[in-house]
């Protein structure tokens, strides 16, 4: 898809009115990095934030503050009350009670009231710093767990960024082949043509000895000429063509020469047609004119020769769509390919 | 006229992105604050898309629950608190209409019937901001005013009622590619009459 095409899209985005599928390509080229559209993305986003501001304002009920704020504090005293809870699992001072209890551990020496005060003194003392110590631990654990939290959070992040990576990596070396394949498309058809040349240089001589008028082979030569003149062509330009939406696998090119205003067609991977449907090749200057329909052949592949092509200098772009047989002089149908000079 | 204090609750046209941090790191009087501050744009918008009082109130609970859980995510990098938090109420407000409409519901509302607005408890924003969010609300209605009522109908049922273009040219009767360019054409129009108020400056 060409930048202008994503770029078109984003204001849709940003009011949430794109389909699911344009929105995940969207997303994929802006996480390419596409300063351009992140920026116009950022502007309408902010223009879409205030739409809210245009409508007659109403205010909250009053007891919907009252209810938001008690759910807050109730949600917060949950959080909070957590450790309270470990503390009482083992009372504080059970193992005083132990101690004093008739059938607990005695002291070593007498009665005495005295010793005894101190020792509860110092012992409830010690149960006081024990507390003490037990909560400072409890908000440490607390604090541990909640590094833990963030830290566990933090490795899901950079797990979801690795995986987005990863995707998009496999994007690229999925357009790589492509790319790959085309260009090795290109190069199949010159040698192909090449082979040919000597069997048409060949049926030339034939034809010349032979003296006879066979139109139907003059014809087929003729083509194979006009072929190998645009591949020889100085200035002959590529156009690739990629497949949108609907064809994703489709690709193409097309060899196209501004001085003859000439260009040769070919499509791979094309969807197969209903009977009563075709291709259709469209130059797009400031609108689109026909170019000529093809109708594929085996293998989903179509291609053919243009000639005459209009105002060579103004076409911007090329596009495929399906048309009904014979063709429209305006694209009425789904764009399978698109590709821009 | 005198400068408010930093501790006076801001408007929602003004909310700065410490108070929402404040808010989310359990601040209870920031999260007073950013409510007092936000709650009426936000319960506008709820009671736009839901067309139920009650439910645009379930909703806002929902919302202001996630703000205390999620509040920390923000980044204000990618806009101001508030377009954050009317982004957040949009999205589960669509998720409701989805689930309403998955039930066999009324898929749109109309606000007709809708009872009188109600005061507020809580300290309101002050006169400053009360100000400028009454601005803004002028300059909005009055750039929505301007766009024809056929590029303002396109974009009120993708924000408000969260159709597709597809689902918006099916409803409208009309092709594909006229309601795309009329929300285009809409959003392109709004983003130049409001530059002012959503350029950050």
């Amino acid at each position: 898809m060409a930048h202008e095409q994503f770029e078109e899209s984003v204001p849709l985005y940003a009011v949430g009115a794109l389909e699911k599928a344009e929105r995940q390509v969207l997303e994929v080229h802006l996480l390419s990095g596409c300063t351009a559209c992140h920026a116009a993305l950022k502007s309408y986003s902010a223009v879409a934030g205030l739409l809210p501001y245009g409508l007659p304002p109403h205010l909250a009920p009053v007891e919907l503050r009252a209810g938001i704020m008690e759910a807050r504090s109730k949600s917060h005293a949950r959080s909070e009350s957590h450790g309270a809870a470990v503390k009482i699992q083992e009372p504080a001072g059970s193992w005083l009670a132990d101690m004093l209890s008739p059938g607990g551990l005695r002291p070593s020496w007498g009665f005495n009231p005295a010793v005894s005060l101190a020792a509860v003194l110092i012992a409830i003392g010690a149960i006081a710093y024990s507390a003490y110590l037990r909560s400072q631990m409890t908000i440490e654990q607390d604090q541990i767990l909640q590094v833990q939290t963030a830290l566990q959070e933090e490795h899901q992040r950079i797990a979801a960024a690795q995986q987005h990576l990863t995707a998009q990596h496999q994007e690229l070396s999925a357009l790589r082949d492509q790319v790959g394949f085309q260009t090795g498309e290109v190069e199949q058809l010159k040698a192909e043509l090449a082979d040919r040349e000597e069997q048409v240089d060949q049926l030339q001589t034939h034809v010349a000895q032979q003296g006879g008028g066979n139109s139907e082979l003059h014809k087929a030569l003729a083509q194979r000429d006009e072929i190998l003149a645009l591949l020889r062509a100085p200035d002959v330009t590529v156009v690739s063509l990629a497949g949108l939406l609907d064809a994703k696998a489709a690709g193409g090119f097309i060899l196209f020469d501004r001085s003859t205003q000439k260009a040769l067609f070919y499509a791979f991977n094309m969807p197969a047609l209903p009977p009563d449907k075709t291709y259709q090749l469209w130059a797009i200057l400031d609108k689109p004119v026909s170019a000529g329909v093809f109708p594929p052949d085996h293998g989903q592949k179509t291609r053919g020769m243009v000639r005459g092509l209009p105002d060579p200098a103004k076409i911007t772009k090329f596009a495929v769509s399906v048309e009904p047989s014979g063709g429209r002089p305006q694209p009425t149908g789904a764009i399978y390919l698109m590709g821009q000079l | 006229m005198a400068q408010p204090e930093a501790s006076q609750t801001p408007s929602s046209a003004s909310v700065p992105s410490s108070l929402l941090a404040a808010a989310a790191k359990g601040d209870q009087q920031a999260f007073a604050q950013l409510y007092d501050a936000t709650s009426s744009i936000l319960f506008t918008l709820a009671l736009r898309m839901l067309g139920d009082r009650d439910e645009a109130a379930d909703l806002l609970q929902d919302v202001y629950a996630e703000v205390w859980r999620k509040g920390a995510r923000y980044d204000p990098a990618r806009g101001t608190p508030t377009a954050w938090l009317i982004t957040l109420t949009r999205s589960r407000g669509i998720d409701r209409l989805r689930s309403r409409a998955a039930k066999g519901g009324r898929a749109s509302v109309s606000l007709e019937d809708s009872p009188a607005a109600e005061q507020a408890a809580g300290d309101g924003p002050g006169p400053l901001d009360q100000y400028a969010e009454r601005e803004l609300s002028t300059a909005v209605t009055k750039a929505l005013g301007e766009l024809p009522d056929a590029q303002q109908q396109a974009l009120e049922l993708a924000y408000y009622e969260g159709l597709s273009h597809t689902e918006i040219a099916d409803r409208l009767k009309q092709p594909l590619g006229t309601i795309k360019t009329r929300i285009k054409l809409g959003m392109d129009k709004l983003r130049t009459t409001l530059q002012s108020h959503w350029e950050p400056r």
